[in-house]
Formats: C-alpha cells, sequence, structure tokens
C-alpha cells in the first residue's frame, strides 16, 4: 500500500480507538468518494476522512514543535507558535489537494503505460492466444496501474464474469479516458465479434499520435510553468532577501524575523509544489 | 559512466575497513542491490552502502573543521550536517546513475540489434543461429556483453529462460525485456516471433525518437531550473545577508541581533535545501517523466554547487566589502 494509504489506515484506527467518528465530522462529497474508489488504495470513506483529520492536525503539531524549539535556540517570539492553528484547515486542504493529485497520477499512470501495454497485447493476441491468456501475459509484466487494473478485470473473470464485464468493472475504477475507451472498443468487438486485433491496432495508433499532441502540449506548458518557477520560486526569492536589507535600511521598516520563515519555509515550497504537481499531471511520460 | 578497475580495487579496500549488520546498513544494501546487479561493477552492494558511510564521515569531519572557523558554532554544526548528508547521498546515487545510464545506453542499441536479428531470422528460419550471428557480429558496447554472457550461458546449456534471465528480469528496460521474451518463447517453442519482435523494434525505435524530440525541447528549461535554485538564489541570499551587514557597519546600528540573522540564515539555507530537492525533482519530471529519478540525478550535484555557490559568494564578498 502506498505511503497515504497506509497513514489512512493507522489514523482511522486511531480514531476508532478513541470512538471519534472522523466521517461525521468531515463528511465526504459524492466527488470524493468516486476519487477514493479511482484511487486504488483500498481504503473507506471513513479511513479516507481520518487520513484528512490526521494531516491537518500533524501539520498544526509539527509546527508547533518545531517553533517551539527554534524558539528555544532563537529566542523568537512565542505568539507565533498561534499559526499552527490555522495550518490545521490549511493541512486539511493541502491533504484533499494530495489526494486528488494522487488519483490523477494514476489515471496519468495509466495513460503512460496503456500503450506499451497494448502494443504487448496486441504481439500477445498476434502470437495465437486467446484475450484472457494474452491479459495474464501482460498483467505479470511492469506495466504500472494497467497490470494492477488487468489484474483485477482477470480476478472478475475468474470468478465467472464475462471478460466484457469484468473489464467494464474495472474501467469505472479509473478516470483514465484512453483505458475506458480502450475497454469501450474492447466490449464492442467481442460482443459483435469484429477482429480484437484490428480494434486494437486502431487503438494503438490513436495513442501513438495522442502520445505525439502530448509531447507537444507538454514543452509548452513546462516551457511556461519553468519560466514562472525559475522566477517565482529562484530568483524571486534571492532577490527578496537584498531587497529587505536594502530597503530596511532605506526605509526604515524591520520585518519580524518570524515571517522569513513563514515566506521561505512556507510559501516558496508550496508555489514550487503546486507547480510541479500541474506539471506532472499533464506529463506525456516518455 | 564507469568506475576504472584500480579506482573500484582501492575503494573496495577502503569500504572493506567500514562495516556493519545493522539496520540502515542492511537497508541501504537493500536498496542498492538491484543497481548493483545491473551495473556489474566490482563493487558489492555492502561496499557500497560502507562507501556512503565513509562518505558521511569524512564530508562532517571536514566540513566541520573548515566551517567551524567561518561560520558561528550552530549554524557551522548544521552545515556540516547538512554538507555530509548531501555527499552521502551523492555516493548512494551513483550506482543507481550507473546502472540508469547503462540501461539506457543498452534500449537505443535494441533497435538495431533486433533488426539485424530479424533479418538473419527471416533467412535461416532458426532462432539459434539468428542470435548466434547476431550476438557476435556487431559489436554493441553495452548490449554486446551482455548477449556473449547469455548466450554463452545457453550453450553450455542452461535453458533458455535462464541464460536470458538478466535481460529478462533484472536489467529494467522495459523493450529489452520484453525483446528477450519473445527470444526465449522462440527458443523454447520454436513459434515464430518475428513479426512480434518486429514491432517491439519499431516501437522502441519511435519511443526513442520521441524522447530525442521531448529531450532536446526541454533541455533548456532543466538548465534554467538548475540555474535558479542551484546558483542565483544562494548568489543573491548571499549578497542579501552580506548587504546586510554592510548596512549596519554604516548605520551603526543592528536591524537584527546576532541569534536573529542566525535564525535567518537557518531559514535560508533550510529554503535553499528545499528549493533544491524539490526543484531537481521537477527536473526529473520535465527530463524522465519520474520525481524520484529526479532527486537521484539532479539533487546531488545541484546541491553541492548550490552550497558552494552559498559559501564562497557569503566569504568572498564579504572579505572584499569588508563585512
Amino acid at each position: 500500500m502506498s505511503f497515504v494509504g497506509t497513514v489512512a489506515v493507522d489514523a482511522g484506527s486511531v480514531c476508532a480507538a478513541l470512538g471519534i467518528d472522523p466521517e461525521k465530522l468531515l463528511p465526504a462529497s459524492k466527488q470524493e468518494r468516486l476519487k477514493i474508489l479511482q484511487a486504488g488504495m483500498d481504503i473507506s470513506t471513513k479511513q479516507y476522512c481520518a487520513y484528512i483529520l490526521a494531516v491537518g492536525f500533524a501539520a498544526g503539531l509539527l509546527f508547533s514543535v518545531a517553533y517551539v524549539a527554534l524558539t528555544i535556540l532563537f529566542g523568537l517570539n512565542i505568539l507565533y507558535v498561534f499559526i499552527a492553528l490555522p495550518l490545521v484547515p490549511l493541512g486539511m486542504m493541502f491533504a484533499r489537494y494530495h489526494f486528488a493529485f494522487l488519483v490523477r497520477a494514476r489515471a496519468r499512470d495509466v495513460d503512460l503505460n496503456l500503450l506499451d501495454a497494448l502494443r504487448h497485447l496486441l504481439s500477445e493476441l498476434r502470437s495465437g492466444e486467446n484475450i484472457a491468456h494474452a491479459a495474464l501475459n501482460v498483467s505479470e509484466e511492469d506495466y504500472g496501474a494497467v497490470s494492477d487494473l488487468l489484474k483485477e478485470a482477470l480476478i472478475y473473470i475468474s470468478e465467472g464474469a464475462s471478460v466484457e464485464s469484468a473489464f467494464r468493472e474495472v474501467s469505472a475504477r479509473t478516470p483514465s479516458e484512453s483505458f475506458r475507451n480502450f475497454t469501450a472498443s474492447l466490449s464492442y468487438s467481442l460482443s459483435t465479434g469484429n477482429s480484437l486485433v484490428q480494434v486494437l491496432e486502431k487503438n494503438v495508433r490513436e495513442l501513438e499520435m495522442s502520445q505525439r499532441i502530448a509531447v507537444s502540449i507538454y514543452t509548452n506548458e513546462c516551457s511556461k510553468l519553468s519560466t514562472l518557477a525559475v522566477v517565482l520560486t529562484g530568483v524571486l526569492p534571492g532577490l527578496l532577501i537584498f531587497a529587505l536589507a536594502e530597503g530596511g535600511f532605506v526605509f526604515g521598516f524591520r520585518l519580524p524575523v518570524e515571517s522569513f520563515m513563514l515566506i521561505y519555509l512556507l510559501a516558496f515550497p508550496l508555489a514550487k509544489y503546486v507547480m510541479q504537481a500541474k506539471l506532472a499531471s499533464i506529463s506525456p511520460g516518455v | 559512466m564507469e568506475i576504472g578497475a584500480d579506482k573500484a580495487k582501492l575503494l573496495k579496500g577502503i569500504a572493506g575497513r567500514v562495516s556493519s549488520d545493522n539496520a540502515l546498513f542492511v537497508a541501504m544494501e537493500k536498496g542498492l542491490r538491484g543497481s548493483v546487479e545491473i551495473a556489474r561493477g566490482e563493487l558489492t552492494a555492502k561496499d557500497w552502502a560502507s562507501l556512503v558511510a565513509i562518505g558521511f564521515i569524512i564530508a562532517f569531519a571536514v566540513s566541520a573543521f573548515i566551517l567551524t572557523a567561518v561560520l558561528p558554532l550552530p549554524l557551522a554544526v548544521f552545515f556540516a550536517g547538512a554538507v555530509a548528508f548531501v555527499v552521502a547521498f551523492s555516493v548512494y546515487a551513483l550506482p543507481l546513475v550507473i546502472a540508469q545510464g547503462k540501461t539506457w545506453a543498452l534500449e537505443r542499441e535494441l533497435p538495431s540489434f533486433i533488426s539485424y536479428l530479424l533479418s538473419v531470422y527471416a533467412e535461416r528460419r532458426n532462432m539459434h543461429d539468428a542470435l548466434l550471428a547476431a550476438t557476435y557480429a556487431s559489436d554493441y558496447l553495452n548490449l554486446g556483453p551482455e548477449l556473449r554472457a547469455a548466450f554463452a550461458s545457453y550453450k553450455a546449456g542452461a535453458p533458455p529462460a535462464k541464460a536470458y534471465e538478466r535481460l529478462r528480469r533484472t536489467i529494467k528496460s522495459r523493450h529489452a525485456n520484453r525483446a528477450f521474451d519473445w527470444v526465449v518463447r522462440c527458443l523454447e517453442t520454436g513459434l515464430d516471433v518475428s513479426e512480434p519482435l518486429g514491432m517491439l523494434g519499431h516501437d522502441a525505435s519511435s519511443t526513442l525518437e520521441l524522447v530525442a524530440e521531448k529531450n532536446s525541447k526541454v533541455g533548456m528549461m532543466t538548465w534554467m531550473i538548475s540555474a535558479s535554485s542551484g546558483f542565483f538564489y544562494p548568489l543573491f541570499t548571499s549578497l542579501g545577508l552580506i548587504i546586510m551587514s554592510a548596512f549596519e557597519r554604516l548605520a551603526a546600528f543592528e536591524m537584527y541581533s546576532a541569534s536573529e540573522k542566525d535564525f535567518i540564515t537557518l531559514v535560508l539555507v533550510g529554503y535553499l535545501f528545499a528549493g533544491v530537492l524539490l526543484d531537481s525533482s521537477y527536473n526529473g519530471q520535465v527530463k524522465f517523466g519520474d520525481f524520484r529519478r529526479g532527486v537521484m540525478v539532479y539533487f546531488p550535484i545541484m546541491m553541492l554547487v548550490a552550497f558552494s555557490v552559498f559559501l564562497i559568494s557569503y566569504r568572498s564578498i564579504g572579505a572584499f566589502i569588508g563585512a
């Protein structure tokens, strides 16, 4: 299980031991429930809510402990420890954003691996294997989330479900449009008796074309975000201390030292993280 | 990137002096084992884990000795710890980088190998002969030794799956793994694999083209990002701190007390560390589509450059303006 999944399970156990119902405190929306299903972490809604609560409180608590330690070392103003209070809802917001990012990243992982997995599936079918056995061979290779989805489909098939319904079932577990298109084409081909190889060839061609387009979009977006990252989180932080030092003497203002910590250790790293999350969500994966 | 035999022998001798079975060593060994197997060097995972520890100890001792002369003690200890961590991480990342480089180089040679293999296979309809010809015909720098070792093992009587195990499983290259899966299947069952292998060769070369196209477009951006956090930020920051000291001397009053200035320096260096970490992972995402690989490849060198720029400019500008 992933780190977030483990945190969610542990936080759920702590809430249960304390007799707290996290779902009552922070009810999950319908969209969030769908995200829990698509995250592929095998966690309940209660555990998801417990994870949000845990991240929020951990942010506040960690800040308080770190700030008290720094106050002892450097003699800072202890009143700033109350910044921990707004950090609790901020931490919860971050936890929600990060979870949504993980779901998007998983969908992206499906998109990135789907082309290679379909090429493999196609070559297996061409060598004369049937679809279930070909899917088994592909699922045994390392195609990230695609291998996981294929394994799930094979479990449904082994339990007696038809190939079409098994693939339809697993396609609901990913927000990836490409995977849904593939399962739709597969179902159509199996129900109408059309050649599966031809359908897959068409799918592979479409994915190859969309990967080329994705590279173009990515490089354009990357150029924009990189320039922004260089200025906003590379040059600006360096110039800021320069401006504060000089401006302080010229205009006679004095910024409290605690504000440096908020600017440099919270605001700038957060800006970098947001840009990275945006970049990762459009990565073409080559 | 390879380590020469003489250097490897020397490093092995040094690594042999520090060895332990504690949990951290075991965890490092476990993390390094896969890369060391791919790299096929003279140093084992245990040797590398020992070198990481030695690197940390030496870097901490040397940097603490130098930094206590130029910085207040708590800051010097903090800096020395950070430098030692970066040095240890650089040593830890080295086998991973070597293994990655070897895998990429091998992938670049794969389409040419497949096309040669298929041309012989089409003519003789026999995978054994095709492999023999393709293995010894061209001198593939990275694929060649792997092919020769696997073929020799196969000729010595090992089952095909076992003989080509490294190329099918150990080396983490999706295209190479699949290609040798097909080769093994053909050797075991006599199945005609020319069509799937041909498709695979085409896929591998089109992926390489796409990677080259993307890298040519984003190469400049990774340099810009590296320069912003590894050079401009530490340069401007040290300049800012020096200007502040200079103004304080000119105005004959202290805007911030000594402990407040220490705190500001700590925060700025904290961001230097976080910024380089995030930017190296950003570079990894841009260049390889993988955050973690970016940290392994870019973080050590960017961090060492950033620390050097910060410390050198802090001391040299300070000495120049007398702050």
